[in-house]
């Protein structure tokens, strides 16, 4: 086993609900309400059976291999020659999101807080900060997520109580003014996020106490879609049709705040939630990309690839995208075409789990054990 | 100007050999290959980047090949 | 070794902890606390900019309309001309020594002649600017702009201030940025927003000393501006909109000569659409507490019947208010600022679809029901003569 340390999955559930939402909770709004208008809050619930379903498969799987992660039991499914092409098309869209997600932190911050700063010095500050997390272990992140929720999760609802004066119940209505159709693809962009439920698959083998990772799993989509769904609500209420003008909705809610004349400007909390949520998301797809490659080349230690690689997605980051109007088309393609997550998230998964299903069941063919 | 990113690119990348190379074990062979490799190959990416500035970055590569066979399938479907 | 390494790390992070390309001190920041927007002669727009001076030592840095004679002051003008906003902005950075903060920026003035080529592409640059705030107040200004904001207020620090508090006391009409924006998006892109008038200055007065106040309401279609409504009518679109807070009702009954005085406490609104076959139906629900404030009549209102009568009165009043408000907005300018399309929209989603296109139309055939509910709590002790 490459990686000693061991999680709970408690710590588990709270890394993967960072993972999904802290990028999430800024973007959503607005990129759902493009499409589903005033019935936004509806998508979550509506997208929250793929993020069930990644869980289980991962799950699943992982009752079929307890000790190996999806780099190991590819390779046993499919063969050493396969499994290995699968392992590397699995990094390459690894690496390519991890390298998507640092851009939109770096491009965040430099457009709503810091404009004359370079990008690379703010990509490169977290890249940093994430390699020395990622190099602490597994057991650094859990603990990290252990800290970093409830603060989230406390500054959240500071937020969303303080806007609840300036709230306005019926810009929700009409709800369905178009039928269903509109939240459903909704639900189709919001497919993004809860399919990167998928990477479970890397960390359900670390778990100290195995039997609850489908309960905590669970939990976690349920806890995400509850946010979303908050999120979204508060968001509807407060802007109504003037959503769209908003990149980051909840960004523009927090700055709304005006409470008794003296309690405003409280975008700095937001800022300091989402950089907190932001890094646990991006470290957790570090260390996934890092322990795949690891595992991927067999190596039996993972931590002399931290930099290398940090630096390798750093360099992508920085040339991912050359204009937001490339952006803005990456973007579009991900969210109402083709996905990448859904890719590595479900359809890697599915598939793995058909064929050992096949192999297990049908053919009753001993797969032969290596570990 | 291109060289000024080219020197300090490479000064990073020494600077994380000297950081990483005493920690890795010597009896790990693999992982001294492994790290070289990456190194290397992330130093010529960047090298590359700073000198073909408008070349694609793979996240627009992997979206290409996605919606390639994307329109495959829906052909066919 | 390791120890000197360490200490060198400390010293690097004094270096480096210093600040960021970002670093902005209040010092070298010029804060806008107000701006208006104009059109000069060759269509170029004039940005007037309320600066915020730091304890009056940097005294009448700014050219333009300056004025220096009511004692200590607290603001300086300075304008930037150009052919759009940012290019504006840009031309009074160039006047500027320091750097613009907009977060403060609460009030914006637009004059009568820039709203009536059309504001929303020029507002456009607030809402996407991360530094404006939402609920900036917006104004539109009778006259000039800059001459609302060459007023030297003698209550408050500065005009912008003056011009908030106004807004705040929700006597008339008030818009915020968001405010504007929703309208803007809304069905009809109908926009009702205060307007500033000029108290022409008292004899003696100096013409800076006059103060600004909201008397009147700009109706804008599609960001045009297009009519000006009187303030009874301006109190009438509040009633609709159930946005009346503050109002003092006097009603004048027939078998008294005198008049009682009314204070607002509490006024809800509810449109209740109905959409019966081509026939459109709105009805009106409106629940309104009052407390008298004072009585000259010979009623006593400790009685139940007076009161009684007293209440019928008032929602006669109110009824008279909202009918004329009706024959105005929906009989005179047809245009549905009082937000009934929004109304149907939202309670008859599937119907509405078919008369959206001939709103425009439709929206003066409306017919409108009363159903207001007057309540009197308190007639207050007075003298009973």
């Amino acid at each position: 086993m490459i990686e000693k340390g061991k999680i709970s999955a408690l710590q588990m559930g709270l890394l993967m609900y960072h993972a999904i939402l802290a990028t999430g909770i800024l973007f959503i709004p607005a990129t759902v309400f493009n499409v589903a208008k005033q019935d936004i809050w509806i998508s979550p619930i509506l997208a929250s059976p793929l993020g069930f379903l990644s869980v289980y498969i991962a799950y699943k799987l992982n009752k079929y291999y307890p000790k190996d992660t999806i780099m190991q039991y590819s390779k046993h499914i499919l063969g050493t020659f396969w499994g290995k092409m699968l392992g590397l098309l699995l990094l390459l869209l690894l690496i390519t999101s991890l390298s998507v997600m640092f851009w939109q932190y770096g491009e965040y911050v430099v457009s709503e807080f810091l404009p004359h700063t370079p990008k690379s010095v703010i990509i490169g500050m977290m890249v940093i900060l994430c390699a020395f997390a990622v190099h602490g272990g597994l057991e650094v992140l859990g603990r990290l997520a252990g800290m970093v929720f409830p603060v989230f999760f406390l500054l959240f609802l500071v937020i969303i109580i303080l806007v609840l004066p300036d709230v306005e119940v019926k810009r929700m209505l009409p709800v369905m003014e178009n039928g269903l159709m509109p939240s459903l693809k909704g639900a189709w962009v919001l497919c993004t996020w809860f399919a990167q439920f998928g990477i479970i698959y890397f960390f359900l083998p670390f778990l100290t106490d195995r039997e609850k990772g489908l309960k905590f799993g669970m939990l976690s989509v349920l806890v995400v879609t509850l946010t979303l769904v908050v999120t979204n609500i508060i968001v509807i209420w407060l802007f109504g049709n003037v959503t769209e003008n908003f990149n980051a909705p909840f960004m523009s809610a927090s700055r709304y705040i005006s409470l008794a004349e003296f309690l405003s400007h409280l975008e700095s909390i937001v800022m300091a939630i989402w950089i907190a949520g932001t890094f646990i998301k991006l470290c957790v797809f570090y260390y996934v990309v890092v322990i795949g490659t690891a595992e991927w080349l067999n190596l039996s230690d993972y931590r002399s690839l931290v930099l290398p690689m940090g630096f390798l997605i750093g360099v992508f980051a920085m040339q991912v995208f050359l204009n937001s109007a490339e952006a803005a088309e990456h973007f579009r393609i991900v969210s109402h075409e083709i996905m990448d997550t859904l890719v590595y998230g479900l359809l890697i998964p599915i598939f793995l789990l058909i064929v050992a299903y096949i192999r297990k069941t049908i053919f009753k063919h001993k797969v032969r054990r290596t570990n | 100007m291109k060289w000024v990113y080219i020197v300090s690119i490479t000064i990073l990348v020494i600077l994380m050999f000297i950081f990483q190379w005493p920690k890795i074990k010597t009896v790990e062979k693999n992982e001294k290959i492994a790290f070289i490799t990456l190194t290397v190959l992330g130093w010529a990416i960047a090298i590359f980047y700073v000198i073909f500035p408008s070349m694609p970055s793979p996240a627009k590569i992997v979206d290409f090949t996605l919606m390639q066979i994307s329109n495959i399938f829906r052909t066919l479907w | 070794m390791r120890r000197a390494i360490m200490i060198g790390v400390i010293f690097m992070a004094f270096v480096l902890l210093t600040g960021c390309w970002d670093r902005r001190e209040t010092n070298d920041l010029a804060i806008i606390t107000g701006v208006a927007l104009d059109k000069n002669k060759e269509g170029q727009i004039e940005l007037t900019a309320e600066i915020h001076s730091p304890g009056g030592s940097g005294n009448g840095s700014g050219g333009g309309e300056d004025n220096n004679q009511g004692g200590v002051q607290s603001t300086v003008l300075q304008i930037g001309k150009g052919s759009s906003i940012p290019e504006a902005i840009e031309n009074l950075n160039e006047k500027l020594p320091r750097e613009i903060l907009w977060s403060h920026a609460e009030a914006i003035v637009i004059s009568k002649a820039f709203a009536e080529n059309g504001i929303s592409d020029e507002l456009d640059f607030f809402v996407r600017h991360p530094e404006p705030r939402l609920r900036s107040y917006v104004f539109i200004s009778d006259g000039k702009a800059k001459e609302i904001m060459a007023l030297r207020p003698s209550l408050e620090r500065s005009v912008s201030e003056a011009l908030i508090k106004l807004a705040e006391s929700e006597v008339l009409m008030k818009a915020t940025l968001f405010d504007l924006m929703e309208m803007l998006k809304g069905e009809q892109g109908a926009i009702v927003l205060p307007m500033i008038d000029k108290l022409s200055p008292e004899e003696g007065q100096l013409p800076s000393e006059s103060i600004a106040y909201i008397h009147r309401s700009a109706v804008l279609k599609q960001g045009k501006m297009i009519g000006v409504i009187n303030d009874q009518i301006s109190r009438g679109v509040l009633w609709f909109r159930n946005e009346i807070n503050e109002s003092i009702v006097t009603v004048e009954p027939d078998e008294a000569d005198e008049i009682i005085s009314m204070n607002l406490i509490k006024g809800r609104t509810d449109l209740v659409p109905e959409i019966d076959g081509q026939s459109l139906k709105m009805t009106v629900k409106i629940v309104t507490i009052d407390d008298v404030i004072q009585n000259q009549t010979s009623w006593d209102l400790k009685r139940l019947d007076k009161l009684k009568a007293l209440e019928n009165e008032l929602v006669q009043k109110i009824e008279k208010c909202l009918t004329d408000t009706l024959d105005t907005v929906q009989k005179e300018m047809k245009i549905d600022i009082i937000g009934f399309g929004e109304e149907f929209r939202r309670h008859h989603p599937k119907k509405w679809k078919k008369i959206k296109g001939d709103w425009d139309e439709k929206f003066p055939t409306v017919q409108v029901d009363f159903d207001i509910d007057a309540r009197v709590l308190r007639a207050g002790k007075g003298s009973e003569t």
